[in-house]
């Protein structure tokens, strides 16, 4: 009603989750006089029938709000605490309140779609979803409409003001990725808005972000809603960038980037620098990084198998074992397997080991009999993994992304897999080169992969300098598989031609011919030519140009292949 | 021409009959002045080193020896060397021994090859006899045989030539030779000698040809085959029954090669 010194100002009927203990009504004395709240009631409606109202709670005679202040009406677990605690009950669904004065004026307010006139004023206001409270859009301003005069407002704001006159908002980061190799930026976007009803100014804000080192282990013994993460050193600036003027309600995007200076696991904090800011809790949002590998890769994924059930081959690297109980493996959608090792207690992998993850250890080995069933964990639920990327998706969309974690959900290791060639699994050519690399990955050179051994495509490290090496041998026999052609130009990526020729210098078969290759990779041969003929028995020679982007920079080298 | 045709054609009959062995590939035929001048066979003076390529040209000299070496795509392993020894015989012929090796050492293929040749008129004919050994990196050696023939003709300025390798061969199909031939031409005009040539092997008909140039007892060399196209340049002298021949060819993605001749008759 218009004209009333008090007025219901937030009403907070539908906490997230349990509602017990979290709702509260807080008021607002809109006069420069204090106001005793003697006789004052307030009232819970019941959306049911009209004029059900039950009173849930009384002023008492020491009960007085100061001019323009805040009385709060609430349950025990709200933060802060009340002015006065009492239990109160408001339903979820339509329904209403109403603040009775000693004289019999009211104010009322009616959300959901409610039948009864009494129950709201002018047209009810929307029903908010969990975790949002109903709060007037400017403090203690009452039109008689809840419909317009009441907004939804997440977090809800007990004691405070609803919309602070100075407020911006760190709504959300945009680009944030999980894990970024050494040297590279983490870039994002924060979308900040001006929330408050003051304009904002140029450069009286910042957009900063600040970062931290976090330990490789999590905290000990935290549980559930904890912060697993102990940072090794205080939270350091590292970016600032000053914000533009913003009217309020608007908003804008500001691009910040930083890049850790070492790997490991960083969390990066983007946070908002605003004075007299009046809700500083929608001002930080931190994202944990993983700046190159964790202890933990991924070697090989088999999503194609010809026979038995999927798997995914992992690594360890670094110098201490990993403790596999607790570790989960991903898909795109985010379906995760937990990896359990049985009630043999913690399963270790040594530095440089594999282990092999399936949803079906016993079909794996029955697929794979030479594999060591030591090195065969169960990993449940699976999460199926796609061969191919979605119908009608741009060229170049991956068709399945997994992530590997510890039991504190950082990612370990990211990879994006290509569509799946049929009985070939995907294989990293190398732990020391970066997962996102899709050079350091390739189809297997044998049929089925090499589970819980070393990947077809890797191989000893080639010496310094421009070097070209098939093996295991440079002997090709019939049936024997796949050689291996090696080579290392001394560029980090370059324009790479890699051949096979006759003796007389025919070309039999290309085997690379790309503009941006690595500098350093292999690619297998089996043994056929361009027309997919066995080659005849005999000598070959392979030649590799190689030649630097944007430069004349070229390196060059051959060698021999008898087929025998 | 009665004596051409007795030879040529039991020749021709044999390329007609003999189905390739879809075997080995073996490095093109010619020495270093052949290289120079597009695989010319006709470029390579006639002498005990012919008897590995072109079994008509043994040369006429009363003892004739050389050497050979060729280094395709300046890779060591691939080195072929060559060795040969020529005796004229009675009777207008020439009898010819030599001995080749080429491949590295757990591939190696040797070659032992005899060859007669016999001048009749403007005309030369000649037959080779090959037996070859191929070694296997994890197996027992193999070994197989080929027949080669040559016939060449010279009239004046001009000359052709017909020279076919393992115009039949047995024994291991991993150590039979491919079958190939040569077809050629040779005209002199002035100073220069110009050569042309068709090599046909299972991978196909590659043309070839050069100029060859006398500047006193030297001769420049310079000359192309293809594809993939690869050019090579050469220089060799000769005098009073001694001659030396070099190349170097390049090919377009494997880079140089080399090739050296030595040779010593009287």
């Amino acid at each position: 009603m218009l004209g009333l010194p008090v007025v219901l100002n937030e009403v907070f009927y539908d906490p997230a989750g349990l509602d017990g203990g979290f709702e509260f009504v807080e008021l607002v004395n809109r006069t420069a006089l204090s106001v005793p709240l003697a006789g004052f009631r307030l009232e819970a409606g019941d959306g049911a029938g009209p004029e059900r109202w039950s009173v849930q709670w009384t002023g008492a005679a020491g009960d007085v709000l100061a001019p323009f202040a805040r009385f709060t009406i609430g349950e025990g677990r709200v933060v802060p605490l009340p002015d006065r605690v009492v239990p109160i009950e408001l339903e979820n669904g339509p329904d209403a309140v109403r603040l009775v004065m000693p004289d019999g004026a009211t104010d009322v307010l009616g959300w959901g779609t409610l039948s009864y006139a009494s129950s709201f004023e002018g047209r009810p206001a929307p029903d908010v979803a969990s975790g949002f409270s109903l709060a007037r859009a400017v403090d203690g301003v009452d039109t008689d409409d809840n419909a317009a005069d009441w907004i939804a407002l997440s977090p809800p704001t007990p004691g405070a003001a609803n919309r602070p006159e100075r407020d911006l908002a760190l709504v959300r980061v945009v680009g944030a990725v999980e894990r970024i190799e050494p040297g590279d930026p983490f870039a994002v976007e924060a979308v900040i808005a001006n929330l408050g009803t003051a304009p904002l100014y140029p450069d009286e804000a910042e957009a900063r972000l600040w970062a931290a080192p976090l330990a490789d282990e999590p905290l000990p013994g935290a549980g559930a809603g904890e912060d697993p993460f102990v940072p090794l050193g205080p939270d350091s600036l590292v970016t600032r960038a000053g914000i533009d003027a913003l009217e309020p309600g608007d908003s804008t995007r500001i691009a910040l980037a930083f890049t850790p200076p070492a790997p490991g696991t960083w969390r990066i904090t983007a946070a908002l620098r605003a004075p007299e800011d009046g809700a500083p809790g929608n001002d930080r949002v931190p994202v944990v990084v993983q700046v190159g590998p964790g202890v933990l890769l991924l070697s090989e994924v088999c999503a194609a198998p010809d026979d038995g059930p999927e798997w995914v081959e992992v690594v360890a690297r670094g110098n201490v074992d990993v403790a596999l109980d607790g570790w989960t493996f991903e898909d795109a959608t985010g379906r995760r397997g937990r990896v359990a090792t049985g009630g043999g207690g913690a399963f270790a992998l040594a530095p440089d080991s594999f282990a092999v993850l399936t949803s079906d250890p016993a079909a794996l080995l029955a697929r794979h009999p030479a594999l060591d069933a030591r090195k065969v964990v169960a990993c449940a639920p699976w999460p199926s993994l796609n061969n191919d990327p979605p119908s009608g998706a741009p060229a170049g969309t991956p068709a399945e992304r997994v992530a590997l974690r510890p039991p504190d959900g950082r990612a370990s290791d990211v990879l994006e897999l290509p569509a799946a060639a049929e009985a070939r699994t995907r294989e990293r050519r190398s732990t020391a080169r970066p997962t996102r690399e899709a050079s350091n990955w390739g189809d297997s050179a044998e049929r089925g992969g090499s589970p819980g051994r070393a990947n077809s495509l890797a191989g000893a490290a080639l010496p310094p300098g421009v070097v070209l090496a098939v093996a295991p041998s440079a002997h090709v026999r019939a049936g024997a598989g796949p050689v291996l052609v090696r080579w290392a130009t001394g560029f980090a990526r370059a324009r790479v031609t890699l051949a096979l020729y006759d003796l007389r210098g025919r070309l039999v078969r290309m085997l690379v011919d790309e503009d941006d290759a690595p500098g350093t990779a292999a690619v297998a041969w089996d043994g056929a030519d361009d027309a997919g003929r066995a080659a005849a028995p005999g000598l070959y020679v392979v030649g590799l140009v190689a030649r630097a982007p944007g430069s004349v920079a070229h390196a060059s080298a051959r060698a021999w292949v008898s087929v025998e | 021409m009665r004596t051409a045709v007795r030879f040529s054609l039991p020749l021709l009959a044999c390329l007609l009959v003999v189905k390739p062995a879809g075997a080995a590939v073996q490095p093109d035929p010619g020495n270093a002045a052949a290289r120079a001048c597009g695989l010319a066979l006709l470029a390579d003076p006639a002498g005990p080193l012919a008897v590995f390529d072109q079994a008509a040209r043994l040369g006429s000299s009363h003892v004739a020896i050389a050497s050979a070496t060729m280094r395709p795509f300046g890779l060591d392993a691939l080195t072929r060397t060559r060795l040969a020894l020529a005796v004229r015989v009675p009777h207008g012929a020439t009898l010819a021994l030599g001995f080749e090796t080429y491949g590295p050492e757990t591939a190696q293929r040797t070659r032992l090859v005899a060859g007669l040749a016999v001048q009749r008129d403007a005309f030369e004919v000649g037959a080779a006899w090959s037996e070859i050994r191929r070694e296997r990196a994890a197996a027992d050696a193999e070994r197989a045989g080929a027949l080669d023939a040559g016939l060449a003709w010279t009239r004046g300025a001009l000359a052709g030539a017909f020279a076919a390798r393992a115009l039949a061969s047995g024994g291991a199909p991993g150590a039979r030779p491919d079958p190939d031939w040569t077809l050629e031409f040779r005209a002199d005009v002035g100073p220069a000698r110009i050569h042309g040539a068709l090599t046909h092997d299972l991978g196909g008909t590659r043309p070839g040809g050069g100029l060859a140039f006398a500047v006193g007892p030297a001769r420049l060399r310079a000359g192309a085959f293809g594809p993939p196209w690869s050019g090579a340049v050469g220089v060799g002298v000769g005098a009073r029954g001694f001659a030396l021949a070099a190349v170097r060819t390049h090919h377009p993605e494997l880079g140089a090669g080399d090739a050296f001749d030595a040779a010593v008759a009287w």
